[in-house]
């Protein structure tokens, strides 16, 4: 197992694409403060509301980085000699999966550390207390270990490597569109302003009632479906990532939970298909 | 060419990603369209109601397939043996080009089949008339071959799969951002009203102050910046996805224009650097 981690390290730090993505993650967290620190200073916010924007490009980074580097082992045929050298599936898949993990962790790193360097000398400092502030970076780490084990998952599943990228990659889109959809659901307010549809030429309008009682949403979900949508929202990491992106985590220890919940499930899921799969 | 195409033909009707990506984008609108019917949209016509968003969701497909048809051709040698057969580069690249450019007709036509069929199915109409149907139509076809003419470069700009399906998603990811800022700073108003402390109750808060005059919009472009907006509002691909989703193209003629110009160009570009690219 030593062996195997220590190759794996000493290919990771000479692998360009790992480069890319400490730089990407840089980039977008550069990104994000450049474009919002004018409207945070003007509404005197704090750095948190453009701080936590790192863990939607590990999401996202993590199945390319997956595809293309573990990938790589059944590519060039790596896989079959180390079997072939007598290590066990159960640790080749272990130690590419710390191997992931251990990238998702960088990434999270290089976005605290260039949002710390850009943006307490362009905004100052959180608006959130130390407890918080804590909990949202532990959160944010957690989603991208997440990211990472279900990314090493798909990545040694599939032994087409370009076939693995693109389901991958797209995979995560689309459950980004989920977790996007599922956010937007569950913050609607309970209840509403009562307002009136007026319908003329095709063109639709509200008529809204200020100063009348307020009346319930019906766009408000609750019961069985809430709880579901939630339970989501706290387990994908397609949709932790925009909770603690937006500042929007409303239970820490739940995200934690959910989180560990789900790289466990995707490594028992991928390490039981990977000890039985035919690698040709 | 004819052989060169027709061979390309041939690999395209059994390509298991091109019928994968018709599933995906048949479904993927009918998701959207089933989403839709909700609030203001339940009222206006189909057209409204997400039947057009298939076009967000094109240059991704195509950028998937792109990279996984053409890339093929690299890893399998097989650009190699028809520059040793006497087929020159840039026959290979047209019909490479071509055989992309039907596959966007593909996705288009899936996905508006899907949606045609569960949006009547659903007892949804188009509110628009039937030349600016056609209109829509064309606009979302030619959108689509613009598109896979990038993807097409990207694609076979990169001799390494992996990278160049990375590269061509990473480019329809950006460009759709950035149809999202062009979008945001195109609707910005020329005037804002002025923002002022105001006391309600014991809470302090900004709010729009009505008894004084409205103020210039810093964030309104004006000049060479609009211009250049607007011509990139219907040249890239990714933008006018983003007009005929939202349903708001106001003349069909420079759209189409524009989508053959940007075809043009980029098959041009694609073609000088293929030439001069170092087949290995």
């Amino acid at each position: 197992m030593r062996n195997l981690l220590s190759a794996n390290f000493y290919r990771l730090v000479r692998s360009k694409v790992f480069y890319a993505g400490l730089l990407a993650a840089a980039g977008v967290e550069i990104y994000t403060l450049l474009s919002d620190y004018r409207g945070i200073l003007n509404w005197k916010g704090g750095l948190e509301e453009a701080f936590f924007f790192y863990p939607m490009l590990v999401v996202l980074a993590m199945p390319a980085f997956c595809g293309i580097y573990l990938g790589t082992e059944y590519a060039d045929g790596t896989l079959r000699s180390k079997l072939a050298a007598g290590i066990p599936r159960w640790k080749i898949y272990t130690a590419n999966l710390i191997i992931a993990a251990a990238v998702s962790l960088a990434l999270s790193t290089v976005g605290i550390l260039a949002g710390l360097a850009l943006g307490l000398p362009l905004v100052g400092g959180f608006h959130l207390s130390a407890q918080t502030l804590a909990a949202y970076l532990v959160c944010s780490c957690v989603v991208g270990v997440a990211a990472a084990s279900f990314s090493t998952m798909l990545a040694l599943l599939v032994p087409n490597r370009a076939v693995g990228l693109v389901v991958g990659i797209l995979l995560t889109f689309a459950l980004l569109f989920v977790g996007q959809s599922l956010m937007t659901t569950l913050i609607e307010p309970e209840l509403v302003q009562e307002s009136t549809q007026i319908v003329e030429n095709g063109q639709v309008a509200y008529l809204t009632e200020y100063g009348a009682p307020m009346v319930p949403n019906p766009d408000y979900i609750q019961g069985i479906p809430r709880m579901l949508c939630t339970f989501f929202l706290y387990f994908l990491p397609t949709s932790q990532c925009f909770t603690v992106a937006f500042t929007a985590m409303d239970f820490p220890g739940l995200l934690l939970a959910l989180g560990a919940l789900f790289t466990l499930l995707t490594t028992a899921v991928g390490l039981g298909l990977f000890v039985r799969k035919d690698v040709k | 060419m004819r052989t060169l195409f027709s061979a390309d033909l041939y690999r395209l009707v059994r390509s298991k990603s091109l019928y994968v990506g018709m599933l995906c984008l048949a479904l993927m609108e009918v998701w959207l369209m089933k989403n839709s019917a909700q609030g203001s949209n339940a009222v206006q016509g189909m057209e409204r109601q997400n039947f057009f968003s298939f076009n967000m969701l094109l240059p991704f497909a195509i950028a998937a397939f792109c990279g996984l048809f053409i890339g093929a051709d690299f890893s399998h040698g097989t650009i190699r043996n028809k520059l040793i057969s006497g087929h020159t580069k840039g026959q290979i690249y047209l019909s490479h080009a071509l055989s992309s450019a039907i596959t966007a007709v593909c996705f288009c036509a899936a996905a508006m089949a899907a949606g045609a069929v569960y949006g009547l199915a659903d007892g949804r109409v188009f509110t628009l008339g039937s030349e600016a149907l056609l209109g829509y139509i064309l606009c979302s076809l030619a959108s689509g071959i613009a598109s896979s003419a990038l993807a097409v470069l990207a694609a076979t700009l990169f001799s390494n799969r992996s990278v160049g399906i990375i590269v061509s998603l990473v480019i329809a990811f950006v460009l759709m951002c950035g149809a999202q800022i062009i979008n945001n700073s195109l609707s910005q108003s020329e005037t804002i009203p002025q923002f002022t402390e105001q006391q309600v109750g014991s809470i302090t808060m900004y709010a729009a102050d009505p008894t004084l005059p409205e103020v210039p919009n810093p964030d309104y472009p004006t000049g060479a910046e609009r211009a250049v907006l607007e011509f990139l509002w219907d040249f890239i691909p990714a933008c006018q996805a983003t007009q005929l989703t939202m349903a708001t193209v106001e003349s069909y003629g420079p759209l189409l224009l524009f989508s053959a110009l940007f075809l043009v160009l980029t098959t041009g570009a694609g073609l000088l650097l293929f030439q001069k690219k170092d087949i290995k």
